[in-house]
């Protein structure tokens, strides 16, 4: 019930029965009632019209960084004795000085200049508009309005600096890159031996095969190093990233698939990426600095949907053609490794990145037996999962989140796996 | 907000008692304890209920004798409960800039002088004293139903 509704009842039913039973102390008790009510009718706002101007320091920042937001408000109505001004603000960003609501009273004319700045994780806002409540001295009678505004910020995520990651994948692109492509010619490892042709450099001469087989001239060729198509899918199920609750298991997700994209474009390749959440959506792929920077555009974005049906993922061969690499970065579940499985069968090199959503959501619940027991049983089902994934030939990072990722993936990939090197196919690198 | 309630239902229970109705005091005293629970719980709702239950115990000790000072004094005081009730969230919204504590000291003021001029011109219809038949009684219970009314809702409509 409102608040004028309700003292507008008390005063009629305190006037009425006064007047319905001659009572002079009831109509005495509805006159403060009455002035009150009074007071609020002759003070009521008029309406509000307020402009807004909205300044933000930055569009662009890091986790963390402070944002000045200027807002200038300028009263183009009658005076008003008491407005109230929300800023509304996103969940992943807190004012970290100042206020984003204010309450003042503005004259005809007047402009005041209000300020406060912000931090923010991971997200994008665009800001629409402040809401102004206008109201008597004494609140009874309110008249709102939403002032729109524009602007927007864009927090990108944060991208640890992984040094190397070492990929072996069938098919690479014309570009010299860093990935051996199985083919002769320039590059720094062995590849084979061919007759010398005129304008070979003389120190790739192979002076002991020459010797050995004296009718010709024998050189040394060398590995080719291109680049590659490099496919970062990043999970962003619900159902696989809110276990039990919202423990931040998306966002370790998103941080690693920053960092693995910061660096298979640093290392020249073509990247693209696919956040798999209630739709699929595509970062087509590309190469260079403008790439790194759709990618954490669309990673800042990124937000958990209801998707159900990884089971038909359909990777477009025309944007990532069979043989090329795809990193799947998912905290996994059982039913995640016969598509996982169905995609290295098509021929592509495929490796899991898996934050352990597990032990995270145990170091949140308290150390009772039920949960031990639990927990181990959770664990044994992802070691399981692990373990098919990895004869399936896959790479596999098994990342605890309470370790720092550059750490985790350069251990784990900064050399091909064991198994390609094994056969001479990961090189000696 | 805690000391006006305590104020109201106090001397609401003391104009109770001065008609002989100790029951009925006692039985404000005790209506006292949970409207200042919820209060002091910062339940929404519990200024708008003290303020009702005030009044309707004012009117009904008044109707059967209760002295006016009692009466008016526990609604006044339930009125300036509930309005600092409100008054309280509104100014939760002000930032420190914005000088919360002279927004306070103006409103706690205006406040002041409203009550003021009601329990002034209350206690002046003591001193003045109507006579109506019953032909004028009615016809002003319809215009006050009438007026009141149509005050409401023009404000709540202007308000939406």
């Amino acid at each position: 019930m409102t608040r004028i509704l309700l003292i507008g009842i008390l005063l009629l039913v305190v006037l009425l029965g006064g007047l319905a039973t001659f009572n002079a102390g009831w109509l005495t008790l509805a006159i403060p009632l009455a002035v009150y009510l009074l007071y609020a009718f002759l003070s009521a706002p008029e309406g509000i019209n307020l402009e807004v101007e909205r300044r933000i320091s930055e569009r662009r920042v890091s986790p963390g960084q402070p944002v000045g937001m200027e807002l200038v408000i300028t009263n183009h109505g009658p005076a008003t004795s008491q407005v109230a001004l929300k800023d509304s603000l996103p969940d992943f960003l807190s004012v970290s000085e100042g206020c984003a609501h204010r309450l003042v009273s503005l004259k005809k004319g007047e402009s005041m200049l209000w300020k406060y700045s912000f931090t923010g994780r991971r997200g994008f806002h665009k800001f629409g508009g402040i809401e102004a409540i206008a109201s008597d001295p004494l609140g009874l009678l309110s008249v709102r309005k939403f002032l729109p505004t524009s602007g927007q910020i864009l927090v990108l995520p944060m991208a640890p600096r992984v040094r190397r990651i070492a990929i072996r994948t069938r098919a690479t692109r014309v570009y010299s890159g860093n990935i051996p492509a199985r083919l002769g010619g320039s590059g720094v490892d062995f590849f084979g031996l061919r007759e010398y042709q005129p304008g070979d450099p003389l120190r790739t001469v192979n002076w002991r095969v020459s010797a050995r087989f004296p009718q010709a001239l024998y050189a040394n060729e060398f590995e080719q190093e291109r680049v590659a198509d490099v496919g970062i899918i990043l999970d962003a199920r619900r159902q696989v990233n809110y276990i039990g609750a919202d423990l931040g298991i998306f966002d370790q997700s998103i941080l690693a698939a920053a960092s693995l994209s910061d660096a298979f474009l640093a290392s020249g390749n073509r990247v693209g990426l696919l956040v798999y959440g209630q739709f699929i959506n595509w970062t087509v792929p590309g190469y260079g600095r403008l790439q790194r920077e759709r990618v954490l555009h669309a990673l800042a974005r990124a937000v958990p949907g209801d998707s159900h049906a990884f089971a038909n993922i359909y990777i477009p061969t025309n944007l990532f053609p069979s043989n090329s690499q795809l990193v799947f970065i998912s905290p996994l579940q059982a039913e995640d490794v016969e598509p996982l499985v169905r995609l290295r069968a098509q021929g592509y090199a495929l490796i899991v990145v898996s934050p352990d959503a597990v032990r995270l959501e145990l170091s949140s619940l308290a150390h009772s037996k039920p949960v031990q027991q639990a927990a181990r049983i959770l664990a044994m089902q992802r070691r399981i999962t692990l373990q098919r994934l990895r004869h399936a030939g896959i790479q596999l990072v098994d990342w605890d989140v309470t370790q720092p990722f550059e750490q985790v993936v350069e251990s784990a990939l900064s050399r091909p796996p064991a198994y390609m090197r094994a056969i001479g196919a990961g090189g000696a690198r | 907000m805690l000391t006006l309630l305590a104020i109201a239902f106090a001397s609401l229970a003391f104009g109770w008692q001065a008609v002989g109705m100790g029951a009925v005091s006692l039985c404000m005293l005790a209506l006292m304890v949970p409207c200042m629970g919820l209060a002091w719980r910062k339940y929404p709702g519990a200024g708008g209920l003290a303020f009702t239950l005030a009044t309707i115990g004012a009117a009904a000790g008044l109707w059967r004798g209760m002295p006016l000072a009692a009466g008016l004094g526990g609604v006044m005081c339930a009125l300036a409960a509930w309005d600092l009730e409100s008054f309280s969230r509104r100014l939760r919204l002000a930032a420190p800039q914005d000088l919360p504590g002279r927004i306070e000291g103006r409103h706690l003021a205006l406040l002041a002088v409203i009550l003021a001029v009601g329990a002034g011109i209350s206690l002046g219809t003591q001193v003045i004293h109507f006579r109506f038949n019953f032909e004028w009684a009615a016809v002003l219970a319809v215009l006050s139903f009438a007026g009141i009314t149509a005050l409401v809702n023009w404000l709540r409509k202007r308000e939406n």
